[in-house]
This record gives structure tokens, C-alpha cells and sequence, in this order.
């Protein structure tokens, strides 16, 4: 399938107005967005992801600048044929609760439907399919009060399905599903996406299955603007730590995870047998207090780093130098072995291990 | 409209047809059936009196009772739907205190007592117009407050203290006005199928059917307000104009009713309720067609219980209305958890 | 000893106080009970040195509704005046509530006996509007609500109303120490029984031989009208009133209204109903007795007068009856007409229009006083 360009924006200034004027929220946007991917769009709150989206699917207008949907100026297209480019998943309440799966679903075949919104036979196999397509023809005939939060989302995702748009714009759709629910949602529209060469751009606070599943990312920040690119790419371009602006809060580049700056006591040196037991080794003497030193790089002089690199508050007179520090081996997950002052604790877990280092180790004043 | 719209709707229309038969054969004076038939099949041997009471009094009654029962429930139901508010209707909003200070105000200017139910033909368009303008104006104000207010509950306190405002103009129209006025004007408040004779009844229901096509013709964008104006925007619905439409019809539909019949309780609040317990849906395309009947039943059956006391009087309409729609109500607050089309 | 002698002085004290004054039950004197001929409500009995007017309650005839002493009040008070609200007669300064007393106390002479009145805008009577505007009667309002301070600004002598049933009180006017009659004359049943309520009336404002000499014109004028009809045939049948909302009130079978169309010669179509006051009917139960009524009366009130094509427009149905097709509908707008003021204490001008209407062919060149012919 042909992958084209859905939205293509140049040079968009989005914000909103209010008594005293304009409020820009973003200007100088340029961004395309292509059918056939999955692009999530990130950034911490109040940094205009909402808005931008509202921008995009015609809720608000821009207030400068170019953009195409489908190769057409927004503002010129019907509301019937834009209902029919764009389609949209919100966490709105709704009162639909009174309605069955298929009815509410069917309600996305409005903007192919005539006057009373009579549907055909062409109207219910293209919801039956949806259905099957999202995998909920099972709950067809149940009301969406008896649904799940993830069936209710899906439901309105088939909606936003069966109305054909070629554009579907997701406002965190997985917010309050849980772990299983969100990777369900997210699967399901990358295959959408590819399978039915849409153009599907969602908000998500999901990094996680955001780095996973998006094809491309959205990175939206105040003082950055727009980032976009594949997601390898801007990963690997260190560009993950531009998101959140916040110094403390740094992202894993090995992990593809942000984790918060640690605040150390003490100093120890690190040595595993393996690189997962190293990395959770580190994860749980870092959340004890420890900035941790690997054995390999114990000859590069004074150049302390944690195995997730990054300030750390250290005492200086605390350094010293690297052969008195305490250290640990891990050999195994049930074969620890710290070393401190000459004597040698052997933990047969990290229940053990972190008793003895509460032992051993006092915190600083 | 699914299976079981049609069901109930084919119950509806017989039981209407039943309410109107015994509307026509029960009354204060005792007409024995095969008179009402003679008369009805236009064989013109009986008591003249009887064929009089027949064709001017009860046929015509009767047909009010049922597009005026259809009309406000209509009303009702899209209201509900468009301020997603299971207690909105027209007269909880205050549009029902505009069009009878619409009324009143077109009485006193035309005649100096508050003599309701005197139409002479050249006001009767005007009483009409005052109606209509009158709950226009309340339901542009709701309207215009709905932009500035998000909560649906604030909105509908909104709209209550308009009507408390436009029922303290009627009170001082009232207080300045002659014993007989006052007399007249609560009688008109108690409502009354029987203002509409045979010879207004054309006009009353030529009215009441443009309201009720302009309802059907609301069907799809009430389906899609179901989700949220947002929704329904993605969906293709012009809300603006869905908005105009339903003012406009909710209006013309409550003005007539109101100029016609006076003010009448609780049918546009708890039929589409009522419709909603039977069907267990919210889907206009059943729920419409099965609120409009169902309203054409309840006010048949009222009318009916009106007629109770025979020769030695009438009960006032007002005073049923509650009885058959309070309870309704009541129990949809209670089983509010069970029903599904609260959640 | 000291506490016994002063407590049997304490009881004695408080059983004399109980002794005198009001507290007494029984009279010392019998008075002469002053014949009324067709009062039911009403007794008056004459002690000399006071009258004492004793009302019945209207809606539980076993009870007392209210008895007023009345006493001279250029003289000094009686000892001994028996239980009962106390009125110092003739009345100068009093609180008329109805309009229809206002028209009584004129013909009795005794305008300057009125002080404040109520509802002035249902009031027709010149007199009363000038001295509202030169000031010398207050305008105290609305007869249901009452400005208080200007009748207590006004300290008048007594409170003339109209009673109803389970009333609950006049509301503050009670506890203005003001003694209140409850004017329960249009609770008789009978039209001159109301009629002969003067009398009383005449009592308070001094003028009791007015009051009675014009009673007894009224009774004399009414009987012999009522008498040049008893046997005149035929009766025509009447009905009245018009419908309002979704009942059509017409006076029962005991009431006034019918006693009128009754002694007038005429069938009133609900003379064998049995209530005295108004009944609430559907339309087509009207329609079916009263069809082929010859006459309808209706009062009415507006500004115009009331024509035929205006009834059918109010309601078309109307048109159905045969006292409309043959223009029979005879009407009294009350605006213009003092209907109400007049016929409580002149049935005889009521009754003699209502035998003109019935029987054209009596009184000759008598032109109707309340009711006109309606007009196209």
C-alpha cells in the first residue's frame, strides 16, 4: 500500500483566544503525518498536546499558517466531508450508556447515511467487520454500560473506524486502562494502521508502549516545539531528554524508560555477572541511596557515574579512591557478595543484601 | 426501528385507538354506544343534543388530548437528550412560565382582563404569537446561558430561575388584575383538554404536526448529541443549526399546547421515561416514534380519569397529571444505578 | 395564719375579677328577640340598655359564628354585659371591605359613618371615590390583604368583612383589638333572608329604623312582584354562566340565583340540584339539559360589551344552544353595571328585570335595569 501524506502543516501557530487577544500556545509548526503509521504524540501536561489536536481535527482553528488534510485546507472542507477525513477517540463521558455496541458503533456511519440515518446492507457489514476487526463482535448486543473501560474504548475506536476516515486523531486513549487494556489498544491500532493504510495519531502518557509501537513521534515541549522523526531516530539523537524540561528526571537510553535523578549517600563499586543482574543490582542500590561504580571503569580516575548516568549529590570528601571503596559482586540473584572494610557478607537475596547494607552503612548526615 | 419498537409501537397505536373509543363513550352525560356509533357513522336519528356532544365536545377533545400528549412528549424527550439531563422539559426550564406570560401579556394588552380562553379569531394568531414568542424568548436566554455555562446542572438551575422570574411577572400581572381575571387565569393554569373546538382544531394540529415532523427530522442528530457535542461535530452534525431546529421546534410545540390548553404538568417530563423503561434504549430511531405515542396514551387516559366524578363534575387535568407521571419519576431516581441508560 | 388570709384573698380576688365584666354567662334581664321573617343566620334581641346580634355559623349551623353587644356609645357602658364582642354603635369611623355594603350604608344615609374601604377599583359608587380623593375615606387596599398601618393609622370603630369557611383567621386585622363583623348575609339561602340583614346593619350605623322601614319596602315591592308571576304560564327554562376552563360553574339547585329564577316564574334546568353554592359541570353536561333553554343570562366583565359573534369565537360550541340561535342571551357587565352592589339589598330590582326577561309581556315600557339583549 501506497503510504501518503494525510495532514501536512506549514508553518501552524496554534493557541486559542480569549478576552485580551491571542494566546499562542505553539507558531512555526511544520509536520506531516502519513497514512500506514502509528505516530504517538508526547509531552508532559500543558504543553498543547490537546490543543494541537483540537487544532487538527477542526474543534478549534489555527491561528496561522498551512494545513492540508488530504492535500485540502482545512477550513475549506464541508462538516459532511469532514466527517468523513476525520475521525476521533476522546475521554468524553458520554450519555450513551443506554445504547448496544452495535448501535453507538453504527452511530459512526452517520457521515455516509441519509437523511434519518437509515443504514444499509453495505452500512452493517462494514460495522460487522469493524467489530471483528477490533475484536468486540462478541459484546455487539450489549449495552456500553455493561462494557469494561478497554471493550468501551474500543468500542469508540470502531466507531471512528467504520465512519472510513482515512485520519484518526486518539486523545489518550489508554489513559485508565490498565497494562494488559493498553497494550490491547496499542497493538490494535498499529495493525490497524498498516492493515487499513490509515493515518492514526494518538496523545498517550504511555511512553513506554508509545517507544514500543509508534512508528513515528510527536514530541511536544515549550521551549522545543515540535520534534518529529522515527522513533530510533530521535531516541538515539538524545532527543528524549528535550520532553520533560525537568533536570532531575532523566531517560534510560539503554531501558527506554525516565527515571528520577538519584540522591546519594554513598559510593560502591558494582560488578555482575550478567547484564540483567547488573541492572537490577544497580536499580535497587540506587533506590537504597548509592551511586554505583563499574568495576570496568574504576581505572578512569574521579569520573563517578551511576550505571544511569547523571548528577549525583555526593559528598566530595566521601570519594575516595576507588580501591577503599566498598563493593559487590553479584555472581547470582541468590549469590551476593559485599565487601566492605576488609570483611565479606555473603546474601543469599536483595532481602538480605539491603538488611546488611541498612546495617552497615549509616546515612549521612 | 428494531424489533421491539415495533412491538410496542403496534401496542401504542391499539391502545390509543381503545382510549379514543372509550374517550368518546364515557363522558359527564350517559350516551349509550350505539348512539355514539349512529353518530360517528354519521346516521343522524339521535337526540340531537347527543350528536351535538359527540362531534363538538368530545371528538374534538379527544384529538387534543392526543397531539397534545404527543407534543409535549416530544418536547421532553428532546430536551432530555440535547442538555443531557433526565430532568429537563419544558416546563422545568421555564419555557412553559414564558409562553403563559407570552399569553398573558398578549391578554391584558388585548383586553384588559385575564379572561384566558377568550379567543376572539383575529387574536387567536396573536395569542398564538405570544405564546410562541414567549417561550422563544426564555429559550433563546437558556440557550444563550448554555454557552457560558459547561454544567448541566447549573444550566438547568439556570433555567429555573428564569421561570421563577418570568412566574413573578404573571404574579404581578396577576395582583393588578380583576377577581375574575385571577379566577380565570387559575383555571386556565389547571389545564383543560376542551379549548380547542372543532372549528380551531385544523389550525391546532396543523401546528402540533409541524413541530412533530420537525422532532422526526431531529432524529439522527439527537442520536449523535448521545455522545457529546464533540462527538457529534466529528460525526458531521452542524450544532448550531441542530440547536436552532430543536429551540424552534420545542417551542412551536410547547407554545401551542400551552396557548391551546394551558400549562400541563409532568407529560413531558416522565413520558420519556416511561418510553425509555419500555424499550431499554436510548436510541432515537425507536425512541421517538414510542415517546410520541406513549404521551398520545397518558393524555388519553388523564382525559379519561377527568371525566370520573360523571354528572356531578370534572377533576381539574393538572390534578392527574402528577399522579400517573410522580412515580414514574420517583422510581427512575431510585433504580438510577440499574437503569443503563443513566451510566 | 398570715399565708392562709392572704392566699383566701388571692382567690377571692380572681373569682370576683372572673365574675365581672365579660365573664359573665347568663343575662339578667330577657330581651325582646326582634322578629326577623327570613334571616336564618341571624338573631337580634333588644335589651334596652344594649342589642345583641348573634350570628350562626352558616357552615356548622350547631355552632355560633359570632354575637356582637351593640351598645350606645354616647352613653356610658352597662354592668354586667354579657360574653361577646363589644360595639360601640353608631359606627363613624368604619372599614368597609365589600362594595356591596358600601352601597347598603349610602342608601341607609349613613355614608359618614364609612372611614376606609377596600378594593376601591371594584367600587362604583362616586361618593366613595371622592372621599378616597379629598381624603376623607382610606384607599387600606386589597380586601385579602390589607394595608394594616392605615387602618390602625385610621383607629376605626369596626371592621366590616365577609366571612368564609375554614377562613383560618383574617390575619393580622384580628389582633388589631378592632371588633370585626363577619358579614355573613351572602351565606342565606334565601333572597330576602340576605335582604334582611339591613336591619342589622342599620343598627350600627344608627340608622335602625331606616334599615327597617327599607326592608320592609323591599319585602312589600319583592312579594308583589313575585305574586303578579306565581301562576303565570309558560315557565320558561333558564340557564346561566358561562363556561371557564375545563368547567362550566353554575349556581346549585338551593341557591340564591335559583330562588331568583324561581320566584321570577321561571325553570331554572338545576332546580331540583340540592347544593347552595356553585357547581362545576362538564359542557356537554349543560348541553344536554339546558339545550333547548328559551333564556341565558350571563355576567360577565369587559371593558365592551359582549355580542354574539364574540361568544362563538370564545367557545363555538356555544352556538349549539337555542337560546343563542333564537338571540336569546340576555348579559350584565358588570363593569359598567352595579350588579353586585345593588341586588343583595334590592332583590326587587333584580326580580322585576328577571320577570321582564321571562314574561315580555308584563310591564309595559320597563326598561330593564342590569341585563341587555347581546348584540350581533
Amino acid at each position: 500500500m501506497e503510504k501518503r501524506n494525510v495532514i501536512s502543516a506549514t508553518d501552524l501557530s496554534i493557541g486559542y483566544h480569549t478576552n485580551r487577544g491571542e494566546k499562542q500556545v505553539h507558531q512555526h509548526l511544520s509536520f506531516e503525518l502519513h497514512s500506514g503509521e502509528l505516530t504517538c504524540l508526547l509531552g508532559a501536561n500543558g504543553t498543547g498536546k490537546s490543543t494541537l489536536l483540537r487544532t487538527l481535527s477542526a474543534s478549534q482553528p489555527a491561528l496561522s499558517g498551512k494545513l492540508l488534510i488530504e492535500g485540502k485546507a482545512l477550513e475549506e472542507y464541508s462538516e459532511r466531508d469532514r466527517s468523513r477525513i476525520i475521525g476521533i477517540v476522546l475521554t468524553d463521558k458520554t450519555q450513551a450508556g443506554g445504547l448496544t455496541v452495535y448501535e453507538l458503533v453504527a452511530l459512526g456511519r452517520q457521515p455516509h447515511t441519509g437523511f434519518f440515518g437509515r443504514l444499509h446492507r453495505e452500512d452493517h457489514r462494514i460495522i460487522r467487520q469493524t467489530l471483528d476487526a477490533v475484536g468486540i463482535a462478541h459484546k455487539a448486543n450489549n449495552y456500553m454500560t455493561e462494557l469494561s473501560d478497554g471493550e468501551r474504548q474500543k468500542t469508540m475506536i470502531a466507531k471512528a473506524l467504520v465512519q472510513e476516515c482515512p485520519l484518526i486523531l486518539l486523545d489518550e486513549p489508554t489513559a485508565f486502562l490498565d497494562v494488559v487494556s493498553r497494550i490491547e489498544i496499542m497493538s490494535l491500532l498499529h495493525r490497524l494502521a498498516i492493515e487499513q493504510n490509515k493515518a492514526i495519531l494518538l496523545s498517550t502518557h504511555d511512553i513506554e508502549q508509545a517507544l514500543v509501537l509508534a512508528d513515528k513521534l510527536w514530541l511536544l515541549s515549550k521551549e522545543k516545539g515540535l520534534l518529529h522523526g522515527v522513533t530510533e531516530d530521535l531516541i538515539l539523537q538524545q532527543r528524549m531528554d528535550d520532553l520533560f524540561s525537568r533536570k532531575d528526571i532523566k531517560f534510560d537510553y539503554a531501558h527506554g524508560v525516565y527515571y528520577p535523578e538519584v540522591d546519594c549517600q554513598h559510593s560502591i563499586m558494582v560488578e555482575a555477572s550478567d547484564d540483567v543482574l547488573l541492572h537490577w543490582t544497580i536499580n535497587a542500590l540506587n533506590r537504597h541511596g548509592f551511586a554505583c561504580l563499574l568495576k570496568s571503569q574504576t581505572e578512569e580516575v574521579m569520573d563517578l557515574f551511576t550505571s544511569q548516568s547523571g548528577l549525583i549529590k555526593a559528598n566530595p570528601t566521601d570519594i575516595k579512591s576507588p580501591t577503599t571503596l566498598p563493593q559487590l559482586k553479584a555472581v547470582s540473584a541468590e549469590n551476593l557478595i559485599l565487601i566492605k572494610d576488609g570483611l565479606q557478607e555473603v546474601c543469599t537475596s536483595f532481602e538480605e543484601l539491603l538488611n546488611v547494607i541498612e546495617k552497615y552503612f549509616q546515612p549521612l548526615g | 426501528m428494531n424489533y421491539k419498537g415495533v412491538k410496542y409501537g403496534i401496542i401504542l397505536i391499539a391502545t390509543i385507538l381503545l382510549l379514543i373509543i372509550a374517550n368518546l363513550l364515557f363522558g359527564s352525560v350517559h350516551i349509550p354506544a350505539s348512539a355514539v356509533w349512529n353518530i360517528i357513522t354519521n346516521n343522524a336519528t339521535e337526540k340531537a343534543s347527543w350528536s351535538f356532544i359527540i362531534m363538538e365536545s368530545r371528538v374534538p377533545q379527544a384529538i387534543t388530548a392526543l397531539l397534545c400528549g404527543a407534543a409535549l412528549a416530544g418536547s421532553g424527550l428532546m430536551l432530555q437528550t440535547a442538555f443531557n439531563n433526565p430532568l429537563a422539559g419544558p416546563s422545568i426550564l421555564g419555557i412553559t412560565s414564558g409562553a403563559n406570560l407570552g399569553v398573558a401579556l398578549v391578554m391584558l394588552a388585548g383586553g384588559g382582563t385575564l379572561a384566558a380562553g377568550i379567543f376572539n379569531l383575529s387574536n387567536f394568531f396573536s395569542v398564538i404569537l405570544g405564546a410562541f414568542v414567549g417561550s422563544m424568548l426564555v429559550m433563546g436566554l437558556i440557550l444563550f446561558f448554555s454557552t457560558l455555562i459547561k454544567s448541566n446542572i447549573m444550566l438547568l438551575i439556570t433555567g429555573i430561575m428564569i421561570g421563577y422570574i418570568t412566574s413573578s411577572a404573571i404574579s404581578l400581572l396577576n395582583f393588578f388584575a380583576t377577581a375574575e381575571g385571577v379566577h380565570s387565569y387559575i383555571i386556565w393554569g389547571m389545564g383543560n383538554f376542551g379549548g380547542v373546538s372543532l372549528q380551531q382544531l385544523p389550525y391546532f394540529t396543523i401546528f402540533c404536526v409541524a413541530g412533530l415532523l420537525m422532532a422526526i427530522l431531529l432524529i439522527k442528530p439527537l442520536n449523535a448529541l448521545l455522545l457529546g457535542t464533540r462527538y457529534a461535530e466529528n460525526l458531521g452534525i452542524n450544532i448550531r443549526r441542530t440547536r436552532n431546529l430543536l429551540l424552534v421546534a420545542t417551542g412551536l410545540l410547547t407554545a401551542v399546547t400551552t396557548a391551546f390548553c394551558g400549562p400541563i404538568a409532568f407529560i413531558g417530563l416522565a413520558v420519556p421515561h416511561m418510553a425509555r423503561l419500555m424499550l431499554g434504549t436510548s436510541n432515537h430511531n425507536s425512541l421517538l416514534p414510542i415517546t410520541l405515542l406513549t404521551g398520545g396514551v397518558i393524555a388519553l387516559l388523564c382525559n379519561l380519569i377527568c371525566i370520573l366524578p360523571g354528572e356531578s363534575g370534572i377533576i381539574p387535568l393538572n390534578a392527574v397529571t402528577p399522579i400517573l407521571g410522580a412515580p414514574v419519576i420517583i422510581y427512575v431516581i431510585i433504580n438510577q444505578r440499574k437503569i443503563q441508560y443513566f451510566n | 395564719m398570715k399565708q392562709i388570709s392572704l392566699f383566701t384573698y388571692l382567690i377571692t380576688v380572681l373569682f370576683l375579677s372572673a365574675c365581672s365584666g365579660k365573664g359573665s354567662t347568663a343575662a339578667l334581664s330577657t330581651g325582646d328577640t326582634i322578629k326577623l321573617k327570613y334571616a336564618d343566620n341571624l338573631t337580634l334581641i333588644d335589651y334596652k340598655e344594649y342589642k345583641i346580634a348573634q350570628l350562626r355559623n352558616p357552615w356548622d349551623t350547631t355552632k355560633v359564628l359570632h354575637t356582637y353587644i351593640l351598645v350606645d356609645k354616647t352613653k356610658p357602658d352597662p354592668q354586667n354585659l354579657p360574653e361577646g364582642t363589644i360595639i360601640r354603635t353608631p359606627l363613624s369611623k368604619a372599614v368597609i371591605y365589600s362594595a356591596v355594603h358600601c352601597s347598603l350604608i349610602k342608601q341607609l344615609g349613613a355614608l359618614k359613618g364609612i372611614g376606609g374601604i377596600c378594593d376601591l377599583k371594584y367600587i362604583k359608587m362616586q361618593e366613595i371615590h371622592d372621599g378616597c380623593r379629598k381624603g376623607t375615606i382610606v384607599d387600606t387596599g386589597d380586601g385579602m390583604n390589607p394595608d394594616i398601618e392605615k387602618i390602625i393609622d385610621l383607629h376605626p370603630d369596626a371592621i366590616m368583612l365577609s366571612p368564609f369557611e375554614n377562613s383560618g383567621g383574617y390575619g393580622r386585622v384580628e389582633k388589631l383589638n378592632i371588633p370585626i363583623i363577619e358579614c355573613a348575609d351572602y351565606m342565606e339561602t334565601s333572597v330576602l333572608g340576605r335582604a334582611e340583614w339591613m336591619r342589622f346593619y342599620g343598627m350600627l350605623f344608627g340608622k335602625q329604623a331606616q334599615g327597617d322601614s327599607l326592608f320592609a319596602n323591599v319585602e312589600k315591592e319583592y312579594l308583589s312582584l313575585k305574586k303578579q308571576v306565581v301562576n303565570a304560564l309558560p315557565k320558561p327554562s333558564v340557564i346561566c354562566d358561562l363556561k371557564s376552563g375545563s368547567a362550566w360553574y353554575m349556581p346549585g339547585g338551593k341557591s340564591t340565583t335559583a330562588g331568583f329564577y324561581a320566584d321570577a316564574g321561571g325553570e331554572y334546568i338545576l332546580k331540583n340540584e340540592n347544593h347552595s353554592g356553585s357547581v362545576p359541570l362538564a359542557f356537554e353536561t349543560v348541553f344536554d339539559k339546558g339545550q333547548n333553554a328559551d333564556f341565558w343570562l350571563i355576567k360577565y366583565n369587559q371593558p365592551t360589551n359582549m355580542t354574539y359573534r364574540q361568544l362563538a369565537k370564545e367557545y363555538m360550541p356555544y352556538s349549539g344552544f337555542r337560546a343563542f340561535k333564537q338571540h336569546q342571551v340576555y348579559g350584565c357587565n358588570t363593569n359598567t353595571v352595579p350588579f353586585y352592589e345593588e341586588s343583595p339589598f334590592h332583590p326587587d330590582y333584580l326580580l322585576k328585570d328577571l320577570i321582564k326577561i321571562f314574561h315580555p309581556t308584563l310591564f309595559d315600557g320597563y326598561q330593564l335595569r342590569y341585563f341587555t339583549k347581546l348584540a350581533d
